[in-house]
């Protein structure tokens, strides 16, 4: 099946300069299922709702409804340069190709950093509930950390030795996703109403006169939560038509996401318990309005839902994490690149990759300490990058380069391009400028770290013409490495 | 394996490919019979679990006073290892015979004409009783739970409902069952997290019951009724997707699920009513246990109540998808009327196979008790393993290379001998105390032997769809082997 389709994104490939390595085997349906599972309502949400709250009342979801439009105008933006280089790696790539190896590099590095916040940012939000859950204290830090610790070593292990479990729980995470979110907002519409509709435009106890201010910050609920989506290219090369499906794939996950997210943050509100009592949890703020409205036992069963759902979009977000990594080593774009690209012939995957991934991911929980400077940290880095990617096509477009792929916004492809920069932009001054966290000096940190690396090392690495390979030389490195 | 063959040039290629017996053989038998193969391993443990999920929640308690119950957990331990070391031979010969008749498949395979329209006339009234005591007790329930609904109406309501989506096809049917499904597996969550924390264990450890063979024999066709019907499982083989790794996977899970829904349902509520023993009188134990133990949380007893539905629809589903392939499947080869045989154009399902016994369902609900169509299930499903667990033996015996290479069942003989034995036990509790129920599998026995002998004889094919399915492949591997390959 699909054959015929399968030789044209192999001569498409081609085009592009690259040999057909990995099987073909993502449709149009689990390219939709990786983005959604990494975009995770059930894990941003879930961990942000008491944020949000805190900075902006109720009233913050209405952070959801904007950032649920310009994201969509985002997918589709970027839905169109996915398109055009249906490569593995993601940002990383077309970057890569838009505006050369050296702006590639960095974006590759910034995307990077943005993705294992994001594996670190579900992972630790998931320890503190189940540290919670379990009935252990939450704001104890230490108890915190090594939870989060055992379920970070948790996807480490599966990534290594159960590739296919791993891919067996990514399309299993889009039902409970699903499942998870009806059960809640169903159960919490049905028991746990207690105001009217009127609540979503209660500001909570903030003055009037910083009432903006506190909205833009509760922005990261919604903006840390509907990213990620270029999860899907990130398996381009294994995709069926991924110049249709990946786009699609995008698309289709920040919309049923936003559909998804808009009802549980409605649910949410209607059942605020005491609003001063639940500041006071900020994490675990969920698990309260839950256990409020529907008991004890139902809560802790719709809460053990939740809770897989989060281990799923950690693992699933795990899994990408060392792909980006992957790709960037196979160009020599990382120190110890040698070991980082190995793939074991036993497991079938980068096993060091991984396992660097998951030590990193845990480093940065310990360093983080406060999960809204995770996860700012990952939004910003996440942002900036489809940024510099927007900001190349744009570039692009303006010296007279051609890039099309199937999915093409036609008219309209340069003015949602702008509007999504400018978007994007917006939202990376906003994770930076904020006071309440510290994300400028973590960024700032890391560009010396990488500006030291990048004139130590890469420099004179990057400056390594590389030459694209002739039709004949791929079609001999694919019979080589039985890519075909 | 390719289904959509060009019928025309099938059909004119016929003789040709006869001789030859390739695959087109296979996918000829599979392309004319017309179900459609949408099923996938989660799908078949839906089927599975639906049927088990229902008699967790219903029906278990009809048996002997509970004051015995440590006779009655001896015998669902007993009949726990039956099932599941049944299910792993019947995985077997599922696997290998992926084929809608089931029972009535292996046992004609076997045993020949006569002794096939047997199994699936003992296939057929199990499901079919099975189908009417969950109907009577859907209605039942619902009137509990909302007492201004009138339980015969919501009965047939359901009833021609689920019928209705049974006929729609296989692919809404199927994911209807697994939602069904995942809703009641969560309701027994539910029932497990509401009662774990409230065995009064010391009352339970110094009370113990003196425990006796008669107690453990009369418990028998109780114990059963948990597990029974999810061989029904074994009549979507034909519509199911690569059938050699699908069918053992979906046989095993599911079977590992019932083990453990029933098994935590059993030993929590057993353990939870020694103290109060006038819940075992209620039809629905476990909603009446958890109103006792929860009785403040008002949001945990509505939503149980309304997963408690979905049980049961559950289990309603599997048996109408269940009679329906068999009586199809007896259909087809002759010895049922053809025109049950029928599958509709576009939708591809036995529609009048669904439609005929549904009438019968429907006669049993107004016309049966509870307690009489419980035993009569059981001891119809007893038969059934019986069936098969002879057959399969016969199967192995005689035709070494016919089984499946792909799924063995483990530690053969020793694990299908230890289902034998126990269905023979069984049927030796039936025989010694429910003597209704046997006399009244003798009657259908009775005019079972008086209508094949009358008009089934005569009209029956001598090649079934099955059994030239079975012969290719084996002339097939013959033919492989001669050429050395």
């Amino acid at each position: 099946m699909f054959e015929w389709q399968k030789e044209k994104d192999r001569q498409n490939l081609h085009q592009l300069g690259y040999v057909q390595e990995l099987h073909r085997t993502i449709d149009g349906f689990s390219s939709f299922a990786i983005s959604f599972s990494i975009i995770s309502i059930l894990s941003g949400l879930v961990t942000h709702f008491g944020f949000g709250l805190k900075m902006a009342g109720p009233a913050a979801v209405w952070t959801w409804v904007v950032v649920g439009f310009f994201n969509t105008l985002l997918a589709f933006s970027l839905g169109e340069i996915a398109s055009a280089f249906p490569l593995a790696g993601g940002v990383y790539k077309w970057v890569r190709k838009l505006a050369g190896v050296r702006v590639g590099w960095f974006t590759g590095w910034i995307s990077f950093i943005g993705w294992l916040g994001v594996t670190a940012g579900i992972d630790f939000g998931l320890g503190f509930f189940l540290t919670s859950y379990v009935g252990l204290d939450s704001s104890n830090l230490r108890t915190v950390v090594w939870i989060t610790a055992i379920i970070v070593t948790l996807h480490t292990l599966l990534n290594v030795f159960g590739i296919s479990i791993v891919a067996w729980f990514n399309d299993f995470s889009v039902t409970v996703h699903i499942i998870g979110v009806i059960a809640l907002v169903a159960l919490l519409l049905a028991f746990g109403q207690r105001h009217s509709i009127s609540i979503v435009f209660n500001t909570g106890n903030i003055q009037p006169g910083h009432y903006w201010y506190g909205f833009t910050q509760a922005l990261l609920m919604s903006a840390w939560t509907l990213t990620a989506f270029d999860a899907s290219s990130s398996v381009s090369e294994e995709s069926i038509n991924p110049s249709k499906t990946v786009p699609w794939g995008m698309i289709s996950a920040v919309t049923v996401s936003w559909f998804f997210g808009a009802l549980l943050l409605l649910s949410l509100d209607l059942a605020l318990p005491n609003l001063g009592l639940l500041l006071k949890t900020e994490t675990t703020a969920t698990l309260e309005i839950v256990k409020s409205a529907l008991g004890p036992i139902l809560s802790n069963f719709v809460m053990a839902i939740v809770q897989v759902a989060m281990f799923a979009a950690g693992l699933s977000s795990l899994t990408v994490t060392v792909r980006v990594l992957f790709t960037m080593a196979r160009d020599d774009g990382f120190p110890f690149a040698k070991g980082l690209k190995y793939v074991s012939p036993k497991y079938e995957t980068p096993v060091y990759s991984v396992f660097f991934v998951g030590g990193m991911a845990v480093m940065l929980c310990v360093i983080g300490a406060v999960l809204p400077v995770i996860t700012s940290l990952s939004t910003f880095s996440i942002y900036l990058s489809y940024a510099i990617a927007l900001s190349a096509a744009l570039l692009a477009k303006r010296n007279g380069k051609v890039f099309r792929g199937d999915f093409s916004l036609g008219r309209y492809s340069t003015p949602l391009q702008v509007i999504s920069l400018i978007w994007t932009v917006f939202i990376c001054l906003d994770m930076l400028l904020s006071p309440t966290q510290h994300t400028w000096k973590f960024f700032l940190g890391i560009i010396v770290i990488l500006l030291g690396y990048y004139f130590a090392v890469m420099r004179k690495n990057l400056a390594y013409k590389y030459r694209r390979l002739s039709e004949t030389e791929i079609e001999e490195l694919e019979v080589l490495r039985g890519g075909r | 394996m390719t289904v959509e063959l060009d019928s025309r040039e099938s059909s004119k290629n016929a003789d040709f490919h006869d001789i030859l017996i390739s695959h087109r053989n296979v996918d000829d038998f599979y392309r004319q019979q017309g179900l459609r193969k949408v099923l996938k391993t989660r799908h078949l443990w839906a089927f599975g679990v639906g049927a088990t999920a229902a008699k967790a929640f219903f029906g278990w308690n009809y048996g002997q006073p509970i004051a015995q119950w440590t006779s009655y957990m001896v015998a669902f331990s007993i009949v726990t290892v039956f099932y599941f070391t049944f299910m792993l031979t019947f995985a077997e010969i599922a696997t290998t015979f992926s084929y809608a008749g089931g029972a009535y498949a292996y046992a004609r395979r076997a045993f020949g004409k006569a002794f096939g329209f047997l199994a699936g006339i003992t296939s057929i009234t199990q499901t079919v009783f099975i189908a009417a005591v969950i109907t009577y007790a859907l209605g039942e329930y619902i009137h509990f739970l909302s007492p201004y609904v009138h339980p015969l109406f919501i009965s047939i309501v359901f009833f021609c409902a689920l019928s209705l989506v049974q006929i729609l096809g296989i692919r809404e049917a199927s994911a209807i069952q697994l939602l069904i499904a995942g809703c009641a597996v969560s309701g027994f969550v539910l029932y497990l997290m509401g009662t774990c924390n409230h065995i009064p264990i010391k009352a339970v450890l110094t009370q113990l019951p003196h425990t006796n063979i008669k107690g453990i024999l009369t418990f028998f066709p109780f114990a059963l009724w948990f597990y029974i019907g999810s061989e029904g499982i074994a009549m979507t083989a034909e519509e199911t997707k690569e059938p050699s790794k699908t069918i053992p996977l979906g046989f095993l899970t599911s079977a590992l699920t019932s083990i453990a829904i029933a098994g935590t349902v059993f030993g929590l509520s057993i353990l939870a009513l020694t103290n109060n023993k006038t819940i075992f009188q209620s039809s629905f134990p476990l909603f009446a246990i958890l109103e006792t133990i929860q009785k403040n949380d008002k949001t945990l007893l509505v939503v149980f109540g309304a997963l408690g539905i979905t049980a049961l629809t559950g289990c309603l589903k599997t048996m109408i998808n269940a009679y329906s392939r068999q009586v199809y499947a007896l259909s087809r080869a002759g010895y049922l009327p053809p025109v049950l045989a029928r599958i509709h154009y576009g939708r591809r399902t036995p529609y009048f196979a669904v439609l005929f016994p549904g009438l019968l369902v429907l006669l049993l609900v107004l016309s049966v008790r509870v307690k009489f169509g419980i035993t009569i299930a059981s001891l119809s499903a007893n038969i059934t393993y019986l069936v098969i667990l002879a057959s399969f033996f016969k199967i192995r015996l005689k035709e070494k290379n016919r089984l499946q290479k792909t799924f063995r069942v483990p530690f053969y003989p020793l694990t299908p001998i230890i289902a034998l034995l126990v269905s023979v036990i069984g049927l030796l509790s039936f025989v010694l105390f429910y003597h209704l129920a046997v006399l009244t599998m003798l009657i259908i026995y009775g005019v079972g032997t008086l209508i094949f002998v009358l008009w089934v004889r005569n009209n029956v094919f001598d090649d079934a769809p099955e059994e030239f399915s079975a012969e290719s492949a084996v002339l097939q591997q013959k033919v492989t082997v001669g050429n050395g390959s």
